[in-house]
Parts: structure tokens; C-alpha cells; sequence
């Protein structure tokens, strides 16, 4: 992975892990919909941590892009290819 | 607090009942569509997985009935702490897309099957290979006899206070894990991988379908989480406050070990070699990527609602947290007597599941790691694939004759040591994918010592030393050891490309 993916992540790390709530008591307590400041912190922490995902699984991976030898009509012609070769099995 | 549900009617058996039969009748479909006699047409459905299939199917796979159960009994005991488990469900994801993209790619080209076979082709070190897929066989396989047993409770509570099973706790036990495990052999005989993954596709529907009954059930009971809230400040503030410091040590651990752990899974594995294409992957992890958000939230919910308006659990209980809940929503409504029949329908759904997935994923690896790798290599496919049927069926005759044999035996600190096996597979799978120079000898050898440094603290009472699992003391070791043996080796094996 990138330098800078992983600078993004450590970030969104460090935000989602509630270590620093322990120095802010009142205020962690402070409620959003019923739920603890501290919890809302974290749960939104970790809905950052999918979108960042989600924005790098949207791009394509590494030779995917390639042909056609990865479609199931390729696949298929190779698998009847190699199961009519003699002993293809062993 | 009575732990019992009110017994279910003879017609809300009978839609659990069709819901089972439902699944034979997937099996039967499976097997119609088979379109070889081969390895990777039974294990991996001739990878050829859709988007929305994978989808369901990880999901299925990744979510078993302890989170559910487990999840919200645990939510119960910790309170608000447990927010990490969202986070650790977020997190299996990122630890995908650290090896899965490589993985894939090298699968489709070199035609994987099991976890293993990316070992042999990246390392061609016997010793390795047959150890680490000993080591998920070993982990899984106590896993596996978690689910059995987790079928027979799930039975043993349908038919609790039915009239005509009053007093006969046991044999019903019994007779629930004989079924639900016939049901599993029936279909996943016939139709392979295929089989399991739509079953898992329909199982996994069910399972979203639940965790909306369970979020419906508790606010019909219970009303607002506010309300809970002011009711938890009173009973017990500590549940609402946020970790001290060896509690954010034990939340970074959860992270790791489980990001790593889960994602290491033979059938998680295996589920990324049998995807369509590399952009059906990317999609289906995309989605992974935010279930937690609205799944694993959902058990957290449940627990604290718990805490707060059914105070009284002793630990023991807590488990059961969810059977109490279902009983107060019961006693509500007709309503809410048929959303618990979705629910219990969805906690059967996420055991059958992952037993499924793993039963077939551990046949795989005996069958082609051990039987066509060391045992038989001149067997012919067909032999391999009937081996590999048989294999299945003695899986499901022991977990079987081990689930009735361990009923009352307490499975859950066992079924933590899954994970302290499984991270110390990272350096094997994920390190090696990026890092050329690390060899079969040493991270052989930092398998081996970080599993005895594991397992040799939780057996002398250390498996949590500093709020830090066990394994990640084993898996620091491991790789001190695999690193260190890459650095000071000269590069004298065979080493093939990434």
C-alpha cells in the first residue's frame, strides 16, 4: 500500500480509538441520538474508515485491466482444453 | 429472570421447517448446475461467483450465530467498550485489502484452490505448507464443533416448554444437531460449493432480515435508546463510560487480531479465489466494508437495552440475553411473535452458514493438501473429488458425535484460541505477498514458536498479559523470527514470482 494511504488510515486510527475520551469525562457523556459523545466518535471513526476503503476499492487493482483470460468463457474453453488432454487430471 | 421463551406455535415451526427445506431444494439446484467433476468446480463453483452472491455469501460466512449471541450477551457485560467490535467487523475488510488484490490475481493465473496451494506456489517448502494448513484445519475444526453445538442449543430453544418435548431436553438437543447437520450434508453433497454459497446468499438475506427483527422488537419493547440511557446512568454508569487505558490496550488488540485473524480464514480464502472477476470482489468488499456500520451496531443496541431494563443477569446468563428479549417481545404481540420467529430463524441461519463454509473449506485442504499432496499424488480427479465428498461426510459425523458428546462443555475461551492460531499465519500470506526475500525455513519456524508462545501463555494463565491476546505476543515473535532468518539467509531457495 501507499505511504499516504497508510498516513490516512493511522489518522482514522487515532480517531476512531477512544484514548483520549479519558481526559474529557463531561464531555463524553454529552449524548447524539442516546448514544455517549465518545461511542459517537467512534462509530464515526469507523464509518471514515469505510469510505476511505471503499474509495480504494473502487479503483482498479493491479492487472485487471488485462485481458480477457480471466472471463468465464475463456476459462471454460481453457478447463475443456485441459481436462481433454491425456492425464490431465494426474 | 426467566431465560425461557414461550414455546413456539405448531405453524411457526412449520415456517422454520420450510425455510429448511428451502435449502435442500437450493442443494438440488446446485447440483444440477454442476458443470464438471472436478476439485474446482465442488470447492469453488468453477469461480464463477457473481456480485451478489459473494456478497451475501461473506457475510453469511463472516457473521456466525456469536454475533448474534455473543455479540449482544458481551455488549451486556462491558457495556459501551464493546463499540470495538464495529470496529474490528470494519477492520477484517482493511486487512483484505492488504493481500486480497495480489492474492486474487496470482489465484486466477495459477488456479488455486485452497489457501495452501498459494504457500506451495510461493514458497515450494513442503514443511510449510503441510504445517499451516494443519494449523487452519486445527482452527477451524474447533470452530466447526462451536457451530455444531451452537445448532443444538438453537433446537433445544424452539421446542423449550413445547408440551410434548417437556423433560426431554436432551434427546431434542441431540435431535437438532442430527438434523440441521443432515440438512447441511444433503446440500452441500450435491451441490459443492455452489451449494453452500447460495444457501449461504438466501442464509445471509435471512440473517439482515433478523438483525432489522431484532433493532423492530427492542424499541417496540423497550422505546428509545434515550430512555435506556438515563435508565443505564442510574444502574450502571460504568457501561457508558469511555475505556481507560488498559481497556484502549485490550480495543487495539481486538483490532489486530481480529482484522488479521478473520480475514485469514481458509473459506474467507477460499471466497476470494472463487469470485467471478477481480471487479466483483472490489464490489462485494465494498459493501462488507459498511455492514458492520448497520449489523454489528444492531447486537451492541440489544445489549445495552438489555442492561438497562433487564438488570439483574448474572454472567452465566448473559448469553441468553437474546432468548430474554425474545421472550418480553413475545409476550407483547402476535407481531412480535412472528418477528421472533425471524429472529430464530436468522440465529439458525448464521450457525448453518459458517458450518457449511467451514466443513467445505476443511475437506478442500485435506483433500488437496494432504490426500492429492503427500497421500495419493497419482490419484485421479475423480478419485479426489469422491475423497474429498467422503471427507466432508466424516467431518459432519464427528462434529456431530462431538457436539452430543461436549453438550454441556464451555467451547468459548477454546474458540478464542482460533484466533491466536490463525494471526500467525500473517507473515506466511500476507508478508510474503510484498516481500520477496522472506523463505519457506523461517517462517516455518516463526509458525511453529509463535504458535508454542500462544498457546504456552494462555495455558499458563496469561491470555490477555497487559489487555494484549496471547497471539499477538506469538505473531511478534514470529515475525522477528521470519525476518530475521530472510535477512540473514543467502537467498539460497526457491523463490517464485509474485
Amino acid at each position: 500500500m501507499q505511504k499516504k494511504v497508510l498516513i490516512i488510515y493511522a489518522i482514522l486510527l487515532l480517531i476512531s480509538v477512544p484514548w483520549y475520551w479519558q481526559f474529557f469525562p463531561s464531555l463524553s457523556q454529552a449524548r447524539i441520538l442516546g448514544f455517549p459523545m465518545w461511542v459517537v466518535s467512534s462509530l464515526l471513526g469507523s464509518a471514515l474508515v469505510s469510505a476511505h476503503t471503499m474509495v480504494l476499492l473502487l479503483k482498479p487493482w493491479e492487472g485487471e485491466l488485462e485481458p480477457a483470460s480471466e472471463s468465464p468463457e475463456y476459462r471454460s474453453a481453457a478447463e475443456a482444453f485441459r481436462d481433454s488432454k491425456p492425464g490431465a487430471s494426474q | 429472570m426467566n431465560a425461557q421463551m414461550s414455546p413456539l406455535t405448531w405453524s411457526e415451526l412449520g415456517v422454520i421447517a420450510i425455510y429448511l427445506l428451502f435449502l435442500l431444494a437450493i442443494g438440488l439446484v446446485g447440483w444440477r448446475s454442476r458443470r464438471t467433476e472436478t476439485l474446482s468446480d465442488f470447492y469453488l463453483g468453477g469461480q464463477s461467483t457473481g456480485l451478489w452472491v459473494l456478497i451475501l455469501t461473506l457475510y453469511a460466512t463472516q457473521y456466525s450465530g456469536n454475533t448474534l449471541l455473543g455479540f449482544t450477551g458481551k455488549t451486556y457485560r462491558v457495556g459501551f467498550s464493546w463499540t470495538v467490535s464495529v470496529q474490528f467487523m470494519t477492520a477484517i475488510v482493511v486487512a483484505y485489502l492488504a493481500f486480497a488484490p495480489r492474492l486474487f490475481g496470482l489465484s486466477r493465473k495459477h488456479g488455486f484452490l485452497t489457501p495452501s496451494d498459494y504457500l506451495k506456489h510461493r514458497f515450494n517448502y513442503p514443511p510449510l505448507t503441510i504445517t499451516a494448513s494443519c494449523v487452519m484445519v486445527v482452527a477451524i475444526g474447533n470452530f466447526l464443533l462451536a457451530q455444531m453445538m451452537a445448532m443444538g442449543k438453537a433446537v433445544e430453544g424452539l421446542f423449550k416448554g413445547n408440551e410434548y418435548f417437556q423433560g426431554n431436553e436432551y434427546p431434542v438437543y441431540c435431535g437438532g444437531v442430527l438434523f440441521l447437520a443432515g440438512i447441511i450434508l444433503i446440500y452441500e453433497t450435491l451441490g459443492g460449493f455452489r451449494a453452500v454459497a447460495w444457501t449461504d446468499a438466501i442464509q445471509g438475506f435471512v440473517l439482515m432480515l433478523g438483525f432489522i427483527a431484532l433493532l423492530t422488537l427492542i424499541f417496540h419493547r423497550f422505546g428509545s435508546l434515550e430512555i435506556a440511557m438515563q435508565q443505564l446512568e442510574q444502574s450502571a454508569p460504568e457501561s457508558l463510560a469511555p475505556p481507560d487505558w488498559l481497556g484502549v490496550s485490550q480495543w487495539l488488540s481486538y483490532l489486530v487480531i481480529v482484522a488479521l485473524g478473520c480475514s485469514l480464514y481458509p473459506q474467507a480464502i477460499q471466497r476470494i479465489y472463487c469470485a467471478k472477476n477481480a471487479k466483483t470482489l472490489r464490489l462485494s468488499l465494498i459493501v462488507m466494508v459498511f455492514l458492520p456500520l448497520v449489523t454489528t451496531t444492531v447486537s451492541l443496541v440489544a445489549g445495552l437495552m438489555g442492561r438497562a431494563f433487564i438488570p439483574d443477569l448474572s454472567p452465566a446468563q448473559t448469553d441468553s440475553l437474546l432468548t430474554i428479549l425474545c421472550r418480553e417481545v413475545q409476550l407483547q404481540s402476535e407481531v412480535g411473535r412472528w418477528l421472533v420467529v425471524v429472529l430464530f430463524a436468522a440465529i439458525l441461519a448464521a450457525i448453518m452458514s459458517t458450518a457449511d463454509s467451514i466443513i467445505l473449506s476443511i475437506s478442500s485442504m485435506i483433500t488437496k493438501d494432504h490426500y492429492a499432496g503427500w497421500w495419493r499424488t497419482n490419484s485421479t480427479e475423480l478419485e479426489r473429488l469422491q475423497f474429498g465428498k467422503l471427507c466432508g461426510w466424516l467431518l459432519i459425523v464427528l462434529g456431530v458425535l462431538g457436539a452430543i458428546a461436549l453438550r454441556d462443555t464451555d467451547l468459548v475461551t477454546m474458540l478464542d484460541r482460533k484466533l491466536d492460531l490463525l494471526v500467525q499465519l500473517c507473515p506466511a500470506f500476507m508478508i510474503s505477498l510484498y516481500w520477496r526475500r522472506l523463505e519457506g525455513r523461517g517462517v516455518v519456524l516463526g509458525l511453529v514458536v509463535g504458535i508454542v508462545v500462544a498457546i504456552g501463555l494462555v495455558l499458563a494463565g496469561y491470555a490477555k498479559p497487559f489487555g494484549v491476546h496471547a497471539g499477538l505476543y506469538g505473531l511478534a515473535v514470529n515475525l522477528l523470527l521470519a525476518c530475521g532468518a530472510a535477512l540473514v539467509s543467502d537467498g539460497c531457495e526457491t523463490r517464485h514470482g509474485l
